[in-house]
């Protein structure tokens, strides 16, 4: 559905989008993921022809993107990372006008319109203007404007930032509702637990670059620690480190206070591991827990920073 | 949608902002209050034809009797004088371009104007029929005696070209480098063509209700009498709103610059253009005619302004046509323009 070959986009001497290729299947949800100026809003852009880029290619639905090939325009969806609502025009008559930005029918635009006021749990608000709403509606109201001409590709990008609790669960189920009606969906987001929950599929991206991609569990092979255990010892050995480090699959460990963060390259027994070393010793524990790596430590390993930086 | 459902939505999205009201119907009737108080004499000026008298078998006869805005009758000196006296006839021409009057005032002064134009094109070399009546009867010293005419000719002329600050809302909000509703615009398959005309009906018809609005007041509430040839000049106006509308979309293709500054930018300019034609009072247009009159012969405010008051007060449609054509050549221009910047348009950073 979407083929993304090589593409290099250079603001003078920035290089925003580096050889950078990806691909999207139908129906899937693929999460774009990487810091701020990373190229996530930049190969939207690419992608939905706003920006021309200096080479590469892209393709969508098989066809070239171009800013006259209006019948892959026709399919497209966007949700803008900012608000992109107008401020005099109340909710109906903003998701009627994006709406009618693709749907010349007027008896199939109302009923569009009211589809999509009643998905993002709009309808008692559709005479409100936009001042009158909190920031999560506006959000629902943004995603609005930008599906309910039903696209087969949607493009969000960081829909669900500022977004308080309670909407940003709404606007996930919205889009899990969407994925189950087979649109495929483009999803770039700082939150790392969002994507992957939502996400089928994501690419990491770092300067511009494709720098890895896959399911969380390809990810996760892709990097050397596959387990991270911490616990809690009262000791008074001064080299427990260098021995919580000999443990089998341990890569490494940090000391904060009593507490040891151990990473482990596999998930083979280092529990059981640890507890018998413990034991042998004859100390005791204070607290022990496991966590998987997560998309966070798959990040940090393979950018060397933080999402957030 | 089709362009009608753009363009009511532009017109609300407009309608509703303060920019709008302010520049195009607050400002200008501030204007309009201020030139009341300082030109407190507009009320009493009447725009009628002038009679004159003139010796019988006079030299000039046939080139005077050929201004529309003189009624002319042969006479003799004393039957002039009686009713001159009588406040009937303004002046009386006889001799070698001598003009008898009784008193002063601004009809004696355009006769005078006019005797005197005619006697420098004569002198010449060029024959009594061939005079020239283009322009020359709103010249400095006509426009010196009723300054505020020209002031308010120059306000409607001003007003006329503000269809451009709805146009530059338009399409600046449009442009996905410009605004964020642009990108949601650009990524969809709408015709950049019904975009292009449903901006352009919507500003135009802001433009003409506002300056409907003006004209009713200037006419209806200060009783100032500034059409009397009502149709021709409200052609001439759609004709400058159709340019002023135009010149917005330019100014809002224009990269890298928000809407608001391109707003400044268009007050800035369209002031300093109507202060060439008059806006500020007839002096400074009189240093420009007199010395740059380039300048105002492509400054479509001096235009607008001078074809009205040409109309208007002197019944002279000599150069309407050449301004409705330059004002018409001006908009073609702008909208060939944009459509062709419009299309195809890929940005390089957003």
């Amino acid at each position: 559905m979407i083929m993304m070959d090589k593409v290099v986009k250079r603001y003078n001497e920035l290089i925003a989008l580096d050889h950078f290729s990806f691909e999207a299947a139908e129906g899937e949800i693929i999460g774009l993921l990487g810091p701020n100026g990373c190229g996530k809003t930049t190969a939207i852009n690419c992608m939905l022809s706003l920006l021309a880029f200096d080479s590469g290619d892209i393709e969508i639905f098989g066809e070239k993107v171009h800013p006259n090939n209006n019948s892959v325009k026709r399919r497209i969806g966007l949700v803008p990372q900012e608000l992109s609502i107008f401020d005099k025009l109340n909710v109906y008559e903003n998701i009627d006008f994006y709406c009618g930005l693709y749907v010349s029918d007027k008896t199939k635009r109302r009923r569009l319109v009211e589809e999509a006021i009643e998905f993002v749990g709009m309808d008692r608000y559709r005479k409100f203007i936009p001042k009158k709403l909190s920031g999560g509606l506006k959000r629902r109201l943004n995603i609005a404007c930008g599906m309910a001409h039903q696209p087969d590709l949607l493009f969000m990008d960081e829909p669900t930032v500022a977004v308080d609790a309670q909407s940003r669960n709404f606007i996930l189920e919205g889009i899990r509702q969407m994925k189950a009606r087979g649109k495929t969906i483009v999803y770039t987001t700082h939150y790392l637990e969002e994507a992957e929950n939502l996400c089928d599929r994501m690419v990491i991206m770092d300067a511009g670059r494709n720098i890895a991609h896959g399911t969380v569990e390809q990810l996760q092979n892709q990097i050397s620690t596959q387990e991270r255990v911490e616990v809690g010892v009262i000791t008074d050995e001064s080299d427990i480190e260098s021995q919580l480090e000999a443990l089998p699959n341990a890569v490494s460990v940090n000391r904060k206070n009593d507490n040891y963060m151990i990473h482990f390259e596999k998930q083979e027994n280092n529990i059981s591991n640890l507890i018998k070393f413990i034991e042998s010793k004859d100390l005791t524990y204070t607290e022990l827990s496991s966590e998987k790596a997560t998309l966070s430590d798959i990040f940090l390993e393979l950018t060397g920073k933080e999402l957030r930086d | 949608m089709n362009i009608f459902r753009m363009t009511i939505y532009l017109i609300i999205i407009n309608f509703k902002d303060f920019g709008y009201w302010f520049w195009t119907l607050c400002y200008p009737l501030l204007l309009c209050a201020l030139f009341m108080m300082t030109t407190s004499n507009m009320s009493n000026t009447e725009l009628e034809d002038i009679n004159a008298g003139i010796e019988n078998d006079h030299p000039l006869s046939e080139a005077l009797a050929s201004i529309e805005f003189i009624n002319l009758e042969t006479m003799t000196e004393d039957a002039a004088v009686e009713q001159m006296e009588a406040g009937e006839m303004a002046a009386y021409v006889h001799g070698d371009y001598e003009l008898l009057v009784t008193e002063s005032g601004f009809n004696q002064t355009v006769m005078e104007d006019v005797l005197t134009q005619m006697q420098s094109t004569v002198e010449s070399g060029i024959p009594p029929q061939h005079f020239d009546m283009d322009a020359s009867f709103i010249d400095a010293s006509s426009q010196d005696t009723q300054p505020e005419t020209v002031l308010f000719y120059s306000l409607i002329a001003m007003i006329a070209f503000y269809g451009m600050f709805s146009s530059i809302e338009f399409i600046s909000t449009m442009q996905p480098n410009l605004s964020h509703m642009g990108a949601r615009f650009a990524a969809s398959p709408y015709s950049k063509g019904k975009l292009l005309a449903a901006s352009v009906i919507g500003a135009m018809a802001l433009n003409l209700f506002s300056n409907t609005f003006i004209l009713i007041v200037i006419i209806i509430f200060y009783q100032i009498n500034l059409f009397t040839e009502l149709w021709p000049t409200i052609f001439l106006l759609i004709t400058a709103n159709f340019t002023g509308v135009g010149f917005g979309l330019i100014l809002g293709l224009v990269p890298k610059i928000n809407a608001a500054a391109k707003t400044i930018i268009a007050i800035v300019l369209i002031i300093g253009l109507a202060a060439l034609s008059g806006l500020m009072g007839p002096p400074l247009k009189q240093v420009i005619d007199g010395n740059l009159p380039w300048i105002n012969t492509f400054n479509p405010v001096a235009r607008l302004t001078d074809t009205m008051y040409r109309i208007n007060f002197l019944g002279n449609f000599n150069d309407y046509w050449s301004t409705v054509i330059f004002l018409a050549a001006l908009a073609l221009a702008f909208y060939t323009i944009t459509l062709v910047v419009l299309r195809r348009k890929q940005y390089d950073s957003i």
